[in-house]
């Protein structure tokens, strides 16, 4: 398995839905995102994901979590 | 009897996490003995599509409180299959704790793409390396789990990610720009 990547792309759109069979009215965010990793032999990957804000918004939070660690394990 | 507000809270729990929730062992019969179990073949049906009815009509307009009442009011006045004071009361209720969850349940159940199921991660300090400039650089390492929403057996994917930090906080960057968007979509 080797999963190491040497460079990392985001690509996203966010998008409203509107209505679905279940629903008129729907009225939802939908968050998605397209991970472009590329490897150590310059293989490129897509990766599609698709969240609900609830999702994103953890999503963001843990990476902003780990934007704080690295801040903190640099004055270490 | 069959209008026993106890029962038809029950019934409308019932058929809201057979329809809304995947909970397809909730079938009828299996409704009828649990909460009627002495009502009448007829009876229990027709209960049955009138609590199955008036969901319907609450989520698909994914109803406030204040419509809730327009509706209650415009249903308690029909001549036929008028719904009583209890029963509205069952269903303020009702709705009022699931309302949210029912909504969340069917806008995950519209979303037939990849879904990101667990994040993993840690940080790295690379404190010895052959070049000097490396030592006392961290790096991100995140696991995501990628899980495939139409086959729920399939077993997650796991893409590993390595991130310095130009890359975490560009990355970061990005997703603010979305919780920006987002929460513009969700004000207006």
């Amino acid at each position: 398995m080797n999963n190491e990547m040497t460079d990392v792309n985001i690509k996203w759109k966010v998008s409203m839905a509107v209505s679905s069979n279940d629903v008129k009215n729907l009225n939802q965010p939908m968050i998605t995102m397209m991970i472009v990793t590329t490897d150590k032999a310059g293989n490129k990957n897509n990766l599609p994901i698709e969240m609900t804000t609830s999702k994103f918004k953890e999503f963001f939070r843990t990476v902003g979590q780990i934007n704080t660690q690295m801040e903190n394990a640099k004055i270490l | 009897m069959v209008d026993d507000p106890k029962r038809f809270l029950a019934l409308l729990n019932g058929i809201s996490r057979r329809n809304y929730f995947g909970h397809s062992e909730l079938t009828d019969d299996f409704l009828k003995q649990e909460i009627y179990p002495d009502a009448s073949e007829e009876d229990f049906c027709r209960i049955c599509s009138r609590v199955a009815g008036l969901l319907k009509s609450l989520v698909s307009a994914d109803m406030d409180m204040i419509q809730l009442e327009v509706f209650l009011t415009a249903q308690m006045k029909r001549k036929e299959g008028t719904l009583s004071e209890e029963q509205a009361a069952s269903l303020r209720k009702f709705w009022k704790t699931n309302k949210q969850k029912i909504h969340d349940s069917i806008v995950s159940q519209t979303m037939w793409g990849n879904s990101l199921q667990k994040i993993s991660w840690r940080v790295d300090l690379k404190s010895q390396s052959r070049h000097a400039e490396h030592i006392n650089t961290p790096t991100a390492i995140m696991e995501l789990h990628i899980a495939d929403n139409l086959s729920t057996s399939k077993v997650p994917e796991v893409v590993r990610l390595e991130l310095d930090e130009t890359k975490l906080s560009a990355m970061l960057l990005n997703m603010k720009d979305i919780d920006d968007q987002i929460n513009k979509l969700i004000k207006s």
